[in-house]
């Protein structure tokens, strides 16, 4: 309205004007003052309308009234509304300019609109902001995870070598090979173009000069490797590279880590302590989403099978060795599995009582396509679960879904406030496809806004390193998909609302009644039960899937993992002062037991099994590590028959075997202790004690047969077990100074982790997307709960007449917020109910992949319902708290 | 008098009828039209100025801005031709209709 009080006086005649002197130059200034503030009036307009203003002033001052009761006749009278005037000052500019002006006119009148409903307007922005954020960077991340390897100019035709082992105890796939197969497939078929072995170099010591460093990513490869894949180079030549014995290609960070500034071609770096390997090459960085990793490749031939080695190079028995091969174009898979399947069993004697598939896995399934495959060396190669970026995708999906819905309940809603606006344009003669171009214009604008901002915001999450690097073809993409959500949401809400309005009479318009506003208001409804509904299933969802977590943390290893530092320690020449480290470190009372063997990462050995008086058909695979005297006091391990390794029975470490329930169970004796197996390489074990099973791998296998045995070889890592009460810090101080006094020379770093640590690792993958699931989560619900917001905002601005007369009348404020707040609670109550079942299916599936999981507790849906009730409640308290604080004789005599 | 579509359809041949008896200002047309109508016609400000400025831009008529002598500004409208055409179609399509109308109730004109 107008900005001015019109007393009381208006309706009355003539009087003299008894109050304190009238400057009615100034009240016409303040009048054009307020006019200004709306941008529908042109300095051409106002001097008009002022002149106009001016010759009624004149005209009731010709019939005698006083100049303030002049001015507020002329005010009551001729300038009741300035809302509509300017509104139809609005309307005619855009009337009769070309298509051109009328759409810079149609985006004039939606910005002021945004500006006039800025409220709604921000919930509105902000709402499609975070839903259009978070669909981007998902696209991000799956643009990312879905182009592993693809960079690869022959991707198409490399497969990995892997081999299907069916046997009795379960069936394997395994990506390590024996060394044998790949050179014969070559030899033999002429389908394949190139193949490549790879051999795993685990942890090592490399140096140059006085630097030396713990190495993880280290990997003897054939020559064929660099010209199979697309690695580029960034110093050397291709030609006869990694060809030469004693040569290695490193990666650019690896230079720059061995030798600074300076150019490293042509330099030494020694590995372990054995071989001086030339510097040929560097590789550019390698691109962060190859499966690979690695950071330097040393020529195969400079591979020598290590002291306690039981095959050589020509072994078709030894499972060791990555192998890769690029077909000829247009050759089908199938046919050289067939083919190699045939040459593999010719060549493996006892292969006969297995049954064995030599499968192709196509390189750009590697990836994702892993999780079934044994991953032997932990990190060896980089993969994900397709479930978790279907998981992601469907999140990316509800949060556009939920995002729509707000964005069309609120404009929907809003169309409820502008209804005069639209009755006074169509008196004007604005024309049905006007109005419906209006709507279109603004909804559209409104998105484009949201979408402008989100990309600006994703880029700067990306920016920040909180994304993957946006390259191009992700950029395209979200680019693309940000035009089509925005061309698509404001088509859609823009017509719909537009041919909504422009449907309406002009007097149901004035008077506020939309004709189907029963109809429409149930869409609004079930459109929110449906958010609800979402909402509810994503915290459920995310409560599960947290619990499932937390349960991983908080299970039972069946070994103590508590107060243990893993450190690496590998080389052969180390091996010499592998006592002088124990006897160091347990002479200080701090430290409990120290022992050599494995890492304790999810990694472990695999070999067949069977007792002597078994058939060669019946083979137990089984798992195994190779430990030392104290493995038992470090991790606390449980004997349940027999005795452990006993450092005063010599025999004890030549054929002593330890096996775990699982497998004892297996073997079916009434007593294994003392029957004789054989196991690893047809050696014959004898059979010392049974132990309690324990997590030798991540919780998402079951416990399978396992075995220990005595290994008295290179180890490949230290476990320290210490006194609790020491402290980590202290712990690890007290070590680092035994472990300095053990090499002085530093010729062996101390590198360690908590054992803890690590193993929280192995579930580093679920964390993350527990994390992104969270985080996307609470980003749909912000979503949902703005829509609920606004929509409960605009119905109780609907019921404000209503709630108004009811506070006149003497209502408090349960029965208030019975009028605004019943049908919300109920809705939500009712999708909360509804999300149940479908959620029980969903995650019923989910848990069916880990071996060990949580049941599916009421607590879960108990607390999802509290939760979407608690939220529903606070926000309805909130609207309540602005509708009592409403005079309700202003808001009365506004409507 | 008169709905709100009536007043509608009828506000521009109105106008277009007082201009054709010479210029004159948005605040005068107002005060014709009133006069005219016995007061029947009562248009509020918000309706008629921006119908003069659409039918400028459409071109059935000119507006001038003139300085009065006590210094205020004034804007005056006058048909063009093109108004006149117009004026003559409408004139013909309202007296058709009163026809009509007058003889479907037998009204006797004065």
């Amino acid at each position: 309205m107008g900005g001015y009080d019109q007393g009381d006086d208006t309706t009355v005649g003539p009087k003299t004007d008894l109050s304190m002197k009238f400057d009615r130059e100034k009240a016409i200034e303040s009048w054009k003052q307020s006019l200004r503030k709306h941008q529908s009036f042109e300095e051409g307009d106002l001097a008009e309308l002022e002149d106009h203003f001016r010759n009624r002033l004149e005209e009731y001052d010709s019939l005698g009234y006083s100049p303030r009761q002049a001015f507020e006749k002329v005010m009551a009278h001729d300038y009741p509304d300035i809302e509509g005037l300017s509104d139809s000052f609005m309307e005619e500019r855009k009337v009769v300019h070309g298509y051109p002006a009328m759409f810079t006119n149609f985006l004039k009148v939606g910005f002021r609109s945004i500006h006039k409903h800025s409220s709604y307007s921000a919930m509105n922005i902000l709402g499609l902001v975070v839903g259009f954020a978070c669909v981007f960077g998902i696209v991000i991340y799956l643009h990312q995870e879905l182009s592993f390897d693809r960079f690869h100019e022959s991707g198409e035709d490399i497969y990995r070598v892997n081999l299907h082992m069916k046997r009795a105890s379960g069936e394997i796939h395994y990506p390590i090979i024996p060394p044998a197969l790949g050179p014969e497939m070559q030899a033999n078929f002429s389908e394949i173009r190139r193949v490549t072995r790879l051999r795993y170099a685990y942890p090592i010591i490399m140096r140059h000069e006085q630097n030396s460093f713990f190495e993880e990513k280290v990997f003897f490869a054939e020559h064929d490797f660099l010209e199979m894949f697309s690695f580029p180079l960034k110093t050397g030549n291709l030609d006869g590279l990694l060809t030469e014995p004693n040569t290695v290609v490193i990666t650019d960070e690896i230079a720059v880590k061995y030798f600074g500034d300076s150019s490293p071609m042509g330099k030494i770096i020694n590995y372990n302590n054995e071989i001086d390997l030339k510097v040929v090459g560097v590789l550019e960085d390698l691109p962060d989403n190859s499966h690979f990793r690695f950071d330097f490749l040393i020529s195969f031939m400079s591979y020598k099978v290590g002291p306690g080695g039981l095959e050589p190079l020509t072994s078709w028995r030894w499972l060791g060795f990555l192998t890769y091969v690029q077909l000829e174009p247009n050759v089908l898979k199938a046919t050289v599995e067939d083919k190699a399947k045939a040459l593999f069993e010719a060549n493996n004697n006892s292969s006969a009582n297995r049954r064995v598939d030599v499968e192709l896995q196509p390189l750009h399934d590697i990836y994702l396509g892993s999780t079934d495959i044994s991953n032997p060396q932990g990190g060896l190669f980089r993969i994900n679960d397709i479930q978790n970026l279907r998981s992601l995708g469907i999140v990316a999906g509800l949060i556009i879904i939920i995002a729509f819905f707000n964005y069309f309940n609120i404009l929907t809603a809003l169309m409820y406030t502008r209804t005069k606006e639209i009755g006074v344009r169509k008196i004007l003669g604005s024309s049905r496809w006007r109005i419906i171009n209006q709507m279109l214009t603004e909804t559209s604008l409104l998105v484009f806004i949201a979408g402008v901002i989100s990309l600006v915001l994703v880029w700067g999450i990306a920016g920040l390193g909180y994304l993957p690097p946006v390259h191009t073809g992700a950029m395209l993409w979200v680019l693309g998909l940000m035009i089509g959500l925005c061309a698509s949401f404001g088509l859609i809400n823009g017509l719909y609302v537009g041919s909504s309005l422009a449907s309406q009479g002009i007097l149901s318009l004035l008077k506020n009644k939309l004709s189907t506003s029963q109809s429409r208001f149930s869409v609004c409804k079930a459109i929110l039960l449906f958010q609800y509904g979402i909402s509810a299933a994503l915290i459920m969802i995310s409560l599960i899937v947290v619990s499932q977590l937390e349960f991983f943390n908080d299970k039972d290893l069946g070994y103590d993992q508590d107060n243990i530092l893993v450190a690496g320690f590998r080389g052969d020449n180390v091996l010499a002062k592998r006592e002088l480290f124990r006897n160091l470190a347990t002479a200080n009372p701090a430290i409990k037991a120290v022992s050599f063997g494995p890492a304790l990462d999810g990694s472990s050995s695999g070999s067949p099994l069977r007792p002597v008086e078994w058939s060669e058909e019946d083979v137990i695979q089984t798992a195994y590590f190779g430990v030392d005297y104290d493995f038992d006091k470090v991790i606390g391990l449980e004997m349940v028959q027999g005795r452990f390794f006993d450092k005063a029975i010599a025999a004890d470490s030549v054929n002593g075997l330890l096996i775990n329930e699982t497998l004892a169970e297996q073997l079916g004796f009434d007593s294994p202790l003392g029957r004789r197996v054989y196991f690893a390489g047809a050696q014959e074990f004898r059979i010392l004690g049974v132990f309690k099973d324990f997590h030798y791998q991540s919780m998402h296998h079951e416990i399978g047969p396992m075995a220990l045995e005595m290994w008295l070889g290179p180890p490949r890592s230290v476990l320290v077990k210490y006194e609790a009460g020491a402290g980590d810090t202290e712990a690890v101080k007290s070590i680092a100074t035994h472990w300095e006094e053990t090499f002085p020379e530093g010729d062996l770093p101390f590198e360690y982790k908590m054992l803890t640590d690590q193993l929280d690792g192995l579930y580093a993958k679920e964390k993350d997307f527990a994390l992104l699931l969270k985080l996307f989560t609470g980003l749909a619900i912000f979503v949902a709960v703005m829509g609920m917001y606004g929509f409960s905002a605009v119905s109780a601005h609907q019921k404000i007449k209503q709630i108004c007369i009811r506070r006149v009348l003497g209502a408090e404020l349960p029965q208030i917020s019975r009028v605004v707040g019943r049908d919300f609670l109920l809705l939500s109550l009712v999708a909360s109910l509804l999300a149940i079942p479908v959620v029980y299916y969903l995650m019923n599936e989910w848990l069916a992949g880990f071996a060990y999981s949580i049941g599916l507790g009421a607590r879960f849906f108990v607390t999802g319902v509290l939760i979407v009730g608690i939220v529903t409640t606070v926000t309805l308290a909130i609207q309540l708290r602005r509708v009592m604080h409403v005079k309700p004789a202003r808001l009365l005599r506004n409507e | 008098m008169s709905s709100k579509e009536l007043t509608g359809a009828s506000t521009i041949p109105i106008i277009l009828s007082v201009l054709s008896q010479g210029e004159n200002y948005g605040y005068a047309i107002i005060k014709q039209v009133a006069e005219f109508s016995d007061g029947k016609l009562d248009w509020s400000e918000p309706m008629l100025y921006p119908v003069l400025h659409r039918m400028d831009k459409q071109g059935l008529i000119t507006a001038e801005w003139r300085i009065l002598e006590n210094g205020r500004k004034r804007k005056y409208y006058s048909i063009t031709e093109q108004g006149r055409a117009a004026l003559a179609d409408k004139k013909e399509e309202w007296v058709d209709m009163i026809r009509v109308m007058t003889q479907l109730w037998d009204l006797k004109l004065t």
